[in-house]
């Protein structure tokens, strides 16, 4: 599966926007600062920020888990005053939080029982999302007996089983191995796309977040510092993180099966691609940004072989944000580049810029 | 050719090596029992040696003395009745300790007010409150298993409060959003998260309350175990206190073996590590 997808879904493609939608109108509260957002119906929303930002106290706020001044609208109605359990959200936090003395069976049917299903009934529901995520022959395992992928599905069909208007996801993508991470994008993919499932996903994973997410939302010190959809996140992500660089380049060739040539400003790069007829017959004229985490960025005093995506740079800048992490603004020709380095660098340095940590998005 | 041998052999082997299982726990409990034995023959030879029977006497004086003890009828009735302050006393104690424990869990005005003073019973070492209780209670049957609730449900209501402490609050947080009760979260969350905890506390609790008994006994009352003692000591019968030392001993080890085995029930059907 490649995330580097360059197809925009979003709901007004889908002309479902008539449907729930869910309003935050300045939420205040220890964390948030005047926070106001809008999440269409069927939206996948991604939350993205550093640690510390508040991007955990807003899905609590969401949830009714946490005190907060403002509103919160699902559909234009408040639920300010309902406690979590009249909210109709669906909450998997980061640490998973299965109940340890339930199976994976009890797990998912504890919200239909507390709701006041029958035993029957709820065995029935919970059976339905447990075949939907895919954890049907998990059912008699406790959770420690689970992979920490199993954990984080059945937490997804435990919130799910409840029918919730909204499903929050709190870094699922955290502590799993390459293999369930990608199972797990499928199904949230498939929970948002087919169930039609409102889904606000918080994450540190730029891959599954560019793939997933059909918006976008930057939350940096408990404001909330952009919203919108993917093509103007990715134009103006590194603008508002210090950890991600976004460039707009030009398309140039594609020499080669999954690579391509592109120039940002002076500069010449390989990037990844995955063709498409559309991307070459717009080949010239396209313009396709790339996202670069600084952290993937390699800097260096001597040139690093291969020579490939390497550049000569000059150090214009440097921030310290920590005991041994520094963010280094090296400028490559017109460009700059931001590169989390474990120690301070002066002048002339050397740039490598990884290809497979190049996100590539082509606007269509 | 060792390994060829081996598979070759190898339904042989593990037939021996399960009757060298079965061979090893015989032989264990063969040895125990001659290591008593000696120990025994030690203590009849240190007698003899000795050969001051009213301060040291032989294991023969002891098995007299336990004889003398059942004939006079003195002793089935008095392990009766300390037995029964300690299970009494005990239950009590665990379910004022329940009680109290998820009265704190539940309510934080509870936690705010009454907390803090659960917390100060609970360490303070239990036989300082025995004076006081001798002089407001008096010396009846109430004052052994008075202390002894005391001494077991203030520790349980604060052992309940720290397992609940330690549950991940975002589990809480989640039985929320599904829409639990505070009831649901109290009786399908936190009960069955803390009963580990909880029930080996309770070991720890059933020791507690024979020494409780056994003291408030030796002190202040005529009936029990512990007055037994306090007779033997009394009127130096060393060969009684002895055996009374065996009497007690095994008496606990049995109940603690009794708690053992409900311990591992609790946990097998309510603990979580399975």
């Amino acid at each position: 599966m490649d995330h580097r997808a360059y197809r925009v879904f979003n709901s007004q493609e889908m002309g479902i926007h008539k449907m729930t939608t869910i309003e935050l109108l300045n939420i205040e509260n220890f964390v948030l600062k005047r926070v106001s957002l809008k999440i269409y119906s069927r939206d996948l929303f991604v939350l993205i920020g550093p640690n510390g930002s508040g991007k955990t106290t807003l899905l609590k706020v969401i949830a009714g888990l946490v005190p907060y001044k403002g509103k919160v609208l699902f559909d234009g109605i408040s639920i300010d005053n309902l406690p979590p359990g009249k909210r109709e959200v669906g909450y998997v936090p980061q640490s998973i939080a299965l109940f340890p003395h339930m199976t994976v069976e009890e797990n998912i049917m504890f919200g239909l029982r507390s709701r006041g299903y029958s035993e029957n009934e709820a065995r029935k529901i919970a059976r339905e999302y447990m075949e939907i995520t895919g954890v049907l022959e998990l059912k008699d395992k406790y959770p420690l007996k689970l992979s920490g992928g199993e954990k984080k599905k059945v937490a997804i069909a435990r919130a799910l089983a409840i029918e919730p208007k909204i499903l929050l996801l709190d870094e699922p993508f955290e502590g799993i191995q390459y293999e369930h991470k990608v199972h797990l994008t499928e199904l949230i993919r498939k929970i948002n796309r087919e169930l039609g499932k409102t889904t606000i996903l918080v994450t540190h994973s730029m891959d599954e977040a560019l793939y997933l997410g059909n918006r976008f939302g930057i939350l940096v010190n408990g404001k909330l510092l952009f919203s919108g959809n993917k093509e103007e996140f990715i134009k103006s992500v590194g603008k508002y993180l210090q950890y991600i660089n976004s460039l707009e380049c030009r398309l140039d060739d594609i020499p080669g099966e999954g690579l391509a040539k592109v120039s940002c400003n002076n500069i010449r790069l390989l990037a990844p691609i995955e063709y498409h007829r559309s991307v070459e017959e717009n080949l010239q004229t396209s313009k396709i940004y790339l996202l670069i985490p600084a952290d993937k960025i390699i800097v260096s005093q001597t040139p690093i072989y291969p020579k490939i995506n390497l550049f000569e740079a000059s150090i214009e800048n440097m921030e310290r944000l920590g005991k041994a992490l520094y963010l280094l603004y090296a400028r490559i020709g017109n460009i700059m580049v931001k590169a989390l380095s474990n120690r301070p660098y002066y002048e002339k340095v050397y740039v490598k810029i990884p290809i497979k940590y190049i996100h590539v998005y082509i606007p269509m | 050719m060792i390994r060829r041998f081996l598979s070759k052999n190898l339904f042989t082997w593990t037939l021996l090596a399960d009757n060298m299982r079965i061979i090893k726990k015989f032989s264990d409990i063969v040895l125990t029992f001659l290591v008593l034995a000696i120990l025994i023959m030690l203590w009849y030879l240190m007698s003899l040696v000795i050969s001051l029977p009213y301060l040291f006497p032989s294991p023969i004086d002891v098995m007299n003395a336990f004889i003398r003890l059942v004939k006079q009828r003195m002793l089935l009735s008095n392990i009766v009745y300390s037995l029964l302050r300690v299970l009494l006393g005990f239950s009590m104690g665990v379910v004022l300790g329940l009680f109290l424990g998820f009265l704190v869990v539940t309510f934080k005005f509870v936690k705010r007010t009454i907390y803090p003073l659960i917390i100060f019973v609970a360490v303070t070492p239990s036989i300082v409150f025995i004076p006081l209780l001798m002089l407001w209670i008096g010396l009846t049957d109430l004052l052994p298993i008075t202390a002894v609730v005391i001494c077991t449900s203030f520790p349980l209501a604060y052992a309940i409060v720290s397992a609940s402490k330690n549950i991940d609050p975002e589990i809480i947080d989640v039985a929320l959003t599904l829409g639990a009760t505070r009831k649901d979260i109290i009786l399908k969350i936190v009960m069955p998260l803390s009963i580990t905890h909880v029930a080996s506390m309770l070991k720890f609790e059933l020791g507690h309350s024979w020494r409780i008994v056994f003291i408030t006994e030796y002190l202040a009352l005529t009936t029990g175990l512990g007055s037994l003692m306090f007779l033997a000591y009394s009127t130096i019968h060393v060969d009684e206190i002895i055996a009374l030392i065996i009497i007690i001993g095994l008496l606990a080890l049995t109940l603690q073996w009794i708690i053992e085995h409900i311990e591992s029930l609790i946990v097998k059907k309510w603990g979580y590590i399975r």
